[in-house]
């Protein structure tokens, strides 16, 4: 009965790999005199068939470089088979890379029929979808302007939405689509998703397993060029994700992602610089930099002797432990100064105190003292010195719990924001942080992330007859759900780890059933701390052996009694607020690493010298280089840390004219610290004010010469900006002409406009 | 039920019908097109379908012939091989002097003194004043005359002995010597005869017509069968029909991202010809004289031709590496993406013919007819650029080399290409050289049409069509060959 509409018979994929390929007739002609013309014969895959009914949905599975791509690729036709025939009945929509075809000089209206009539849809098709591909893209008010103003979250939405307007027979798609904001990633999804349920064949790639198996009826399992296993979704996953062995837990991803060997790399806010004292300093390194990462400042760690002067650009603190007095270290210890950085100490005991000559012969040099022990610290400060007193408090717990609180908080370890996929991902999940914030609806949202659902089923049915509530529930449970499908009930697809956490700080409540077993409930708790859930509400299970009274968990026999409690306390606020003074408490108790870590924070910040960061351009105008020179002189004669960040290296000049002021290549370093005032003065450089979320505060640098000719095109990308970023705080430097003009229009977008002298003179100021 | 089934079976008919209908109109908007081209064609080329040049040099004078005065009579009888005489040059002498009176030239089919036909003898009359010391006149004579036998009478009026002209001659044979008042004097006047010779499409032109229409049918049944089911015809249709809007969507690209950022936009397709032209004008005409009649159409009229072919060929040589990111996630047919670069630089030219033929109205040159003859030029250079770029786009895949390769040849394929200097300084043993390429030919027929207002010879049409047809070929050939490997090497 089911009629086949895509037909692979046998079909072989070959490549030729030559040693090195040869792209040039002078390589090819030295190649073929040397006899060194060989090619090695690679089988993708080998006598691969199957059928695809009309209106499945199939996934193909396997690990990297199993083929899966170029499996898709052979059926969208782009590649031909080596050996073996592939017959398709009907239209195939390749949904490969999204956009390939725009071209970034016309609009996104020319763009519409340009890609579209790649996509292979017909001139009356394209004008009678047109509005429909606008309003899904929202784009409207952009479409008559030139693409290459878009930003990327633009470019997807317009790219996808152009694609998925036809309801073809066969759709490849090869990772799901998700892209925009979050809302429009929702409706791309939706999207996705009735195409795939309208009848449509899909093929369909991804590496979400949890994916896969809510979306698709069969699944192929490609392994060494040949089809391992093909059948039933749930059966091929279950099997592929035996084999694929559970993934690496957590933590290690997490201690993976958090060893910076190599401290040039990165520019972070702390510098921990350990001399040779012995094997105890290294542990109270250690010590130190948990407490600073658990306070959300992130820091990297050096050996003295390793410790030049091409750091000083890379850090803003410079946190010396157990360092001896030496002459390179007064020497160094100038230099900074001379930079405007801040130089800690950390002096453990009276001992060291005392017996360490650095601390008064360069008292001039150093901004604060860490001591470990009351007695130092009282000696410190009697030598008119800044102390802080930071105990000696690491622990495995304490450890875990900086682990939690780093990834819930503003700082994001291991994420390269130089490079451009990472940028989409920084805004994601800034917009994420920040609409928590600015959540207030009034409507409670519950998180259910626990795997014994049904426990919870019957608490959740009361729950969702109050109508002020939304249930979030991962989407792999989806099927074994049994309640009914309602409107406030939310699936999350993403339930990779790292996003855990996030989601639970997320939530208002969270429903959570409490095993007997204690290593789960350890890890419960974990996040819970470390999401700073406002009130975490647990179930224990009625098996469990332990009903201790513990602050701040409710204990219920049934989910009838649970939730007339949870109901009272939801109408009470006061008792919420109990609820939530309570837990905090306990938080505080538990977590005191985060505790300490986050005043360790407050000092160190407290220390720091104001800073500011131009953004350099080598492309840009020498004039305009020039000026931004200036100002980045008088800020340093104002006692500023001025630090200089190039997109790229180049530009000779600019090694002479540098005089004292420091600066980095961006291409060649991992940005983490967070930066006080950043300063951009091209378009290019906002890219990366937007992609990088930890500056406190941004400028645009408006500049003369473009005031007149693109002041409106400005104003537009401005308008742009606001419109899909609408988070970040902008003060724009203009001078009068510019400001006269839109400053009632900018002021409305929430930009900041200040006026500035024509002569640069002042422009510190602002700063 | 029956009632639906024989509803269906209806429709079906109707459309089948309907279908056919189509068939049949097509063939007859097919064959109406056909007749009218072939009627405009005869309209606007008439002389050169049915004549071919057929040129005699004149011979190199050694003698004159003395003076010609009142009441001399020079005869002589020349034989061409031509049927068709259409003027004459003559070699004159004023003995370096100011001579006066007028000089009466006839030509006829028949010899003189026989009874006189007025209609067959072609008569006219030169100011002695206005010739100059060994120069030459020449003769309009538009005439025709099977396997001709040409009789020639020179006489003069007002003139005496001192006051005079004379003719060039050559020796010749007994039977073409010269007569002066019937006394044969040893030689034969030095006369350059322009004329043609009719071909076989001249004499059966409509005949060709008719079987080249009987064949057309035939293929046309061929390619669209009678109408039930589908065949190569209308799967090239509906090919056309899927990937057209594509390719004008392709083009619109390509122009408009050219000019997007710049002030005047597309009026640089007008003002670059012309701003090239002048400032070769100016070098050619002023620094390395030459004596070319029209010279700014001559160099015009090159440059744009030239320009389209290496701005298409090296656009579409680029054409398939340059979109590897499309060929490699979306599959469309690949050819259209060199097609479409050519594509787009021919409306460049199209453009760019409006300052041509300013630039012709200016100089003074008519605009003809033959200037309907056109686009049969730049349906051919369009294939021909096809051809060139789908050969060159391939090897681009597997060489990268290919690109700096083509942009030396085609400074070769420039210089050997007459656009500023004439074509008659290359010497006799390199002609070959002008023979073997193609846009030498393209130039001439353009050339022509510009600068003569005629239709170019028929062997022009078989160059022109005959190169673009089998570089097309070629290229389509060895891209087809090729075209799977291409997303291995991109």
């Amino acid at each position: 009965m089911a009629e086949e509409i895509i037909q692979v018979e046998q079909v072989s994929m070959r490549f030729r790999m030559a040693n090195d390929r040869i792209v040039s007739l002078k390589e090819y002609v030295i190649a073929f005199l040397k006899r060194k013309l060989k090619y090695r014969d690679f089988w993708v895959f080998q006598d691969i068939s199957f059928q695809v009914n009309k209106g499945e949905v199939v996934g193909i599975i396997g690990k990297n470089g199993a083929g899966k791509s170029t499996l898709l690729k052979i059926i969208a036709g782009v590649l031909t088979p080596t050996k073996g025939k592939v017959t398709l009945q009907g239209k195939v929509v390749p949904m490969l890379e999204l956009g390939s075809g725009f071209d970034v000089e016309l609009s996104g209206r020319e763009n519409i029929f340009l890609n579209g009539s790649i996509l292979g849809y017909g001139r009356e098709f394209l004008e009678e979808k047109y509005q429909e591909i606008l309003e899904f893209s929202e784009l409207e008010e952009f479409i008559e302007m030139p693409i290459r103003n878009y930003s990327s979250g633009m470019l997807m939405r317009l790219a996808f939405s152009i694609a998925t307007i036809v309801k073809p027979e066969i759709l490849i798609v090869d990772e799901i689509l998700a892209v925009g904001d979050e809302a429009f990633q929702r409706k791309s999804k939706r999207k996705m998703l009735e195409l795939m349920s309208g009848g449509t064949t899909v093929l369909f790639v991804s590496h979400s397993i949890d994916q896969i198996r809510e979306m698709c009826q069969r699944v192929i399992w490609l392994e060494h060029g040949t089809i391992n296993m093909i059948g039933e979704a749930k059966k091929v996953c279950d099997a592929y994700q035996e084999f694929m062995n559970p993934a690496v837990s957590l933590k290690e991803q997490v201690q993976e992602r958090r060893q910076h060997s190599d401290a040039e790399k990165y520019y972070m806010d702390v510098l921990l610089i350990y001399g040779e004292l012995g094997e105890d300093y290294e542990w109270r390194v250690h010590n130190q930099k948990e407490q600073l990462l658990a306070g959300n400042m992130p820091a990297a760690e050096i050996e003295y002797q390793d410790f030049t002067e091409q750091y000083m650009a890379n850090y803003r603190v410079f946190f010396f432990i157990g360092c001896a007095d030496t002459k390179r270290l007064r020497e160094q210890l100038k230099g900074l100064k001379q930079h405007r950085k801040t130089v800690l100490f950390d002096c453990r005991g009276l001992e060291e105190w005392r017996s360490n000559t650095i601390f008064l012969a360069a008292k001039e040099e150093i901004d604060g003292i860490v001591a470990a022990t009351e007695a130092a610290a009282e000696e410190a400060k009697r030598e008119g010195f800044l102390v802080y007193w930071n105990r000696d408090v690491c622990s495995d717990r304490v450890e875990q719990l900086s682990e939690w609180a780093v990834y819930d908080r503003d700082v994001l370890p291991g994420l390269d924001v130089s490079q451009m996929s990472g940028d989409m991902e920084v805004v994601n999940y800034y917009r994420a942080v920040k609409k928590k914030e600015e959540r207030g609806n009034g409507i409670g949202r519950i998180g259910c992330f626990d795997r014994n659902i049904e426990r919870v089923n019957q608490l959740l049915q009361v729950l969702l007859s109050d109508k002020k509530q939304e249930v979030f529930i991962r989407a792999d449970w989806k099927e074994n759900s049994v309640i009914e499908q309602g409107e406030r009930i939310r699936y999350l697809e993403s339930t990779e780890p790292e996003m855990l956490p996030r989601m639970y700080a997320d939530m208002d409540l969270i429903l959570a059933v409490i095993d007997t077993d204690r290593d789960r409930r350890e890890v419960y708790q974990q996040q819970i701390y470390a999401g700073l859930v406002k009130t975490p509400l647990f179930i224990w299970d009625r098996t469990g052996e332990e009903k201790a009274d513990r602050e701040g968990v409710i204990l219920a026999e049934t989910a009838e009694e649970f939730y007339q409690i949870v109901k009272q306390q939801h109408q009470d606020s006061n008792r919420v607020k109990q609820i939530v003074e309570r837990m905090w408490k306990q938080v505080k108790e538990e977590a005191t690493a985060i505790q300490t870590g986050w005043k360790f924070r407050a000092w160190i910040q407290q220390q720091e010298k104001p800073q500011v960061v131009f953004l350099m351009n080598h492309k840009l105008e020498e004039e305009k280089q020039q000026q931004i020179f200036l100002c980045a002189k008088q800020c340093k004669e104002r006692g500023m840390d001025v630090l200089l960040l190039w997109r790229e290296k180049g530009s000779e000049w600019v090694q002479e004219e540098q005089s004292g002021i420091l600066s980095l290549v961006r291409a060649e370093v991992y940005i983490y610290g967070a930066m006080d005032r950043v300063v951009a003065a091209s378009w290019e450089e906002c890219e990366f004010l937007q992609s990088y979320r930890n500056i406190r505060k941004c400028f645009f640098l408006q500049q003369e010469e473009q005031m007149e000719e693109y002041a409106c095109g400005d104003y537009n990308r401005f308008r742009m900006m606001q419109t899909y970023e609408p988070c970040m705080e902008w003060t724009l430097l203009a001078k009068e002409p510019f400001i006269k003009q839109y400053a009632d229009m900018l002021e409305k977008q929430r930009i900041l406009v200040r006026c500035i002298s024509s002569d640069a003179k002042d422009w510190y100021q602002e700063f | 039920m029956s009632k639906k089934e024989k509803n269906r079976r209806e429709q079906a008919e109707g459309s089948r019908e309907k279908k056919r209908m189509e068939r049949w109109k097509r063939l007859l908007y097919l064959l109406i097109s056909y007749i009218g081209l072939a009627l405009l064609f005869y309209g606007i080329a008439k002389e050169a379908i049915t004549y071919r040049a057929e040129v005699q040099e004149a011979a190199v004078p050694i003698k004159e012939i003395g003076e010609i005065v009142d009441g001399d009579r020079i005869e002589q009888k020349i034989s061409y091989s031509g049927d068709f005489l259409s003027s004459l040059t003559f070699q004159v002498a004023t003995y370096a002097r100011k001579n006066t009176g007028t000089l009466q030239i006839e030509v006829s089919t028949k010899p003189f003194g026989l009874e006189e036909n007025k209609n067959e003898i072609v008569i006219q009359t030169y100011d002695i004043k206005t010739m100059q010391d060994n120069s030459s006149i020449k003769m309009k004579v538009g005439k025709k005359a099977e396997g001709g036998d040409w009789y020639i009478r020179i006489t003069s009026n007002g003139t005496d002995y001192g006051n005079a002209i004379t003719f060039y001659a050559a020796e010749a044979e007994e039977e073409q010597q010269v007569l002066r008042n019937g006394q044969p004097l040893g030689m034969a006047l030095c006369i350059g005869i322009e004329g043609g010779k009719t071909t076989f499409l001249g004499r059966w032109y409509w005949k060709v017509v008719l079987v080249t229409g009987g064949i057309l049918i035939l293929v046309f049944f061929g390619m669209f069968g009678k109408g039930e089911e589908e065949r190569m015809g209308d799967r090239l249709l509906s090919h056309i029909r899927q990937y057209r809007f594509l390719v004008s969507q392709l083009v619109k690209r390509d122009f408009k991202a050219k000019y997007k950022r710049s002030a005047l936009g597309f009026f640089w397709s007008f003002l670059n010809p012309l701003l090239t032209m002048l400032v070769q004008y100016v070098v050619f005409s002023t620094i390395f004289r030459s004596d070319i009649e029209n010279f700014p159409v001559y160099l015009l009229s090159a440059g744009i031709v030239f320009n389209f072919f290496t701005e298409s060929v090296g656009g579409g040589l680029c054409a398939i590496v340059g979109n590897a990111a499309l060929i490699t996630k979306v599959y469309v047919p690949k050819y259209i993406y060199p097609f479409s670069k050519v594509l787009s630089t021919a409306v460049n030219l199209l453009i760019s013919m409006l300052p041509l033929l300013f630039a012709v109205w200016v100089t003074g040159e008519e605009i003809t007819i033959a200037f309907l003859l056109l686009p049969f030029l730049f349906l051919c250079l369009l294939t021909f650029c096809v051809g060139m770029s789908l050969i060159l786009s391939t090897s681009m895949v597997f060489f990268r080399d290919t690109q700096f390769l083509w942009g030396i040849l085609s400074l070769v394929w420039m210089y050997a290409t007459p656009i500023f200097y004439p074509e008659s300084i290359i010497p006799e043993h390199f002609r070959f050289v002008l023979q073997w390429n193609p846009m030498y030919h393209y130039l001439k027929f353009f050339r022509t049409i510009l600068m003569q207002g005629v239709s170019p010879q028929i062997a022009e049409y078989g160059y022109c069509l005959g190169f673009a047809l089998a570089f097309l070929g070629v290229g389509a050939w060895i891209f087809q060959r090729a075209q799977k490997k291409f997303v291995l090497y991109l």
